[in-house]
């Protein structure tokens, strides 16, 4: 059995209550599909791929077009995203 | 004004030379959505188009030098951001979402004086294979509105396929331009990882998603796909190409992968795959076959990996940043939490929930870093075969296109639909589908060829060299 509260701990989720056993059949289901692969005997490299990227840019400050980046905040206040009291 | 073929080119030639206007266009774009919204494959038409067709069509009155898509409409799906313009992802999370810049290739489009037509529908996040995760409601097949559209570019496909645009942008992560391309007779590619640049666009799994063209024909998919690609310094894994033309052959050696030939000749289109292939040998291609070792399991590698990609660009969306927001949050974290479940819908929260399953403390070693040991096996297994032959044929997909509702309780069901498709993807390699045939239900079936790394121009010459052979595959 997977540990769904653990899960939706680190997804920052809360699966909806009546829909909680059927999404577990689900992804038990899901598991048992992708479970194949911890299975495979699988021949030992050294190195690992994955997108590798040989033409990095320079590390400088390059002209943008300006964006507003608080256009689509759902709360704002002056120049800052508005949350929740943090600190007391 | 009739422009019932809507072949790029002529479109592009037609308005250049003035027998008619990129706003006569326009508008007739207009009415075919307006007579198509049933299938609902738009969400929404932008509301400057016709302006914007205006503005080109004085340009060609003065005689100014025009670019390679003046006037001509092109349908973006929901995930790519134009300025100023609505892109939501088809996610109430990201309704109210407006873009604050323009996606790479929106201005490449641009500045080759397109008219951006509208935004199309789409699994939400791009997580699904039949438009049916979408806020704005199932997107429905264009030849039998009782099935799918195929996802995630599912409207993008069927606006093409119905006439509605003569060419749309979608996206492809795991086949989510290929599939809804087969499933509505029209042709799409997934380029060569890097070909498209990725900024501007919705990330999904960052190391396989890939925005690409789909058109009616082989030719104008090549037209546009050499408009919006190219390297970009806004996007670090972005690549230059030529597409390999001087692979371009007379002759090509057609590959079958042996481990996927058993599953294929179960298929019911398999009579019809082997015509396919008759037809190619009779024209004088050679057929061998290949051997892809871990072609088997790339499905399951995927489903570990792109959820795993998936889980860390969601994390942005957290409902302070440019999400809705719950409103009954008391604390931070609690913002996040309700912000999220309320928003996303539920695929996109069971793949959220499977990447941190095989991201997490325990399940890493035996999953990911496995999945990804996979991958990279397959990568060389393709390069291999790519040693023996200079394309790997099989079917888009394992069958037609199915019924609404008919796979969306079951998502393993729903996942194999990737069966075919996602090899590619994995491997960072062009794959295009092109329309071959009718199932028993009398819809398309598409064909996939795939070829190595930046030779995409192998894939349109041999897919135009196919098509030439079957008619179309009418």
């Amino acid at each position: 059995m997977i540990d769904l509260k653990h899960l939706e701990y680190l997804s920052k989720l809360k699966i909806n209550e009546k829909e909680k056993q059927r999404f577990e059949q689900d992804f038990e289901k899901i598991l048992q599909f992708v479970d194949e692969i911890t299975l495979l005997e699988l021949p030992e490299e050294e190195k690992s791929v994955g997108v590798t990227l040989d033409d990095l840019r320079q590390d400088e400050i390059i002209e943008k077009e300006k964006c507003d980046t608080l256009a689509n905040a759902p709360e704002k206040q002056d120049e800052c995203f508005v949350v929740p009291l943090v600190v007391e | 004004m009739e422009f019932k073929d809507l072949k790029l080119k002529d479109l592009v030639q037609g308005i250049k030379e003035k027998q008619f206007t990129s706003e006569s266009l326009v508008k007739y774009c207009i009415e075919q959505a307006e007579k198509y919204e049933h299938l609902n494959a738009i969400i929404e038409i932008f509301d400057d188009v016709l302006l914007k067709a205006k503005e080109i069509d004085k340009k060609v009155e003065r005689g100014e030098k025009l670019g390679k898509l003046a006037g001509i409409p092109v349908a973006i799906k929901d995930n790519i951001l134009y300025k100023g313009k609505r892109a939501g992802c088809a996610s109430k999370f990201m309704q109210d979402f407006v873009s604050p810049y323009n996606a790479t290739l929106v201005k490449k489009l641009l500045d080759e004086d397109a008219i951006i037509f509208a935004r199309t529908n789409m699994d939400e996040f791009a997580m699904g294979g039949s438009c049916e995760n979408s806020c704005y409601g199932v997107c429905k097949n264009a030849i039998d509105s009782d099935c799918v559209a195929g996802g995630s570019s599912g409207g993008s496909a069927v606006c093409v396929s119905a006439g509605i645009c003569p060419v749309a942008i979608g996206t492809d992560t795991g086949g989510s331009i290929r599939q809804p391309s087969s499933f509505n007779g029209v042709v799409g590619i997934k380029p060569t990882y890097g070909t498209v640049s990725r900024y501007g666009i919705v990330a999904f799994a960052s190391s396989t998603d890939q925005a690409s063209p789909i058109t009616k024909t082989v030719e104008d998919n090549k037209y546009m796909l050499e408009i919006i690609a190219g390297k970009d310094s806004l996007d670090a894994t972005s690549i230059e190409s030529d597409f390999g033309a001087s692979k371009i052959k007379d002759k090509y050696v057609i590959g079958i992968c042996k481990q996927l030939k058993e599953g294929i000749e179960k298929l019911e289109q398999y009579s019809k795959f082997k015509e396919a292939i008759d037809i190619l040998e009779k024209a004088g291609h050679k057929i061998v076959e290949v051997d892809i070792e871990h072609i088997k399991n790339s499905l399951a590698c995927y489903y570990i990996i792109s959820p795993a990609e998936a889980t860390s660009n969601l994390a942005r969306f957290d409902g302070v940043k440019y999400t809705t927001r719950s409103k009954d949050a008391k604390t931070l974290e609690e913002l996040y939490i309700k912000s999220r479940s309320e928003g996303f819908g539920k695929e996109v929260q069971r793949r959220i929930i499977l990447g941190n399953y095989v991201l997490s403390s325990g399940y890493f070693d035996a999953y990911y870093k496995k999945a990804k040991r996979v991958q990279e096996l397959l990568k060389k297994e393709f390069e291999r075969a790519f040693e023996k032959c200079d394309v790997i044929i099989t079917p888009t997909t394992a069958g037609e296109a199915f019924e609404i509702g008919g796979k969306i309780s079951d998502p393993v069901s729903m996942y194999l639909e990737d069966l075919f498709t996602v090899p590619a993807s994995l491997a960072g390699i062009p794959a295009i589908s092109v329309p071959y045939s009718l199932g028993k239900k009398d819809l398309p079936l598409g064909l996939q060829f795939m070829s190595a790394e930046k030779t995409e121009a192998v894939l349109y010459d041999l897919a135009d060299k196919f098509l030439k052979l079957t008619k179309g595959g009418k």
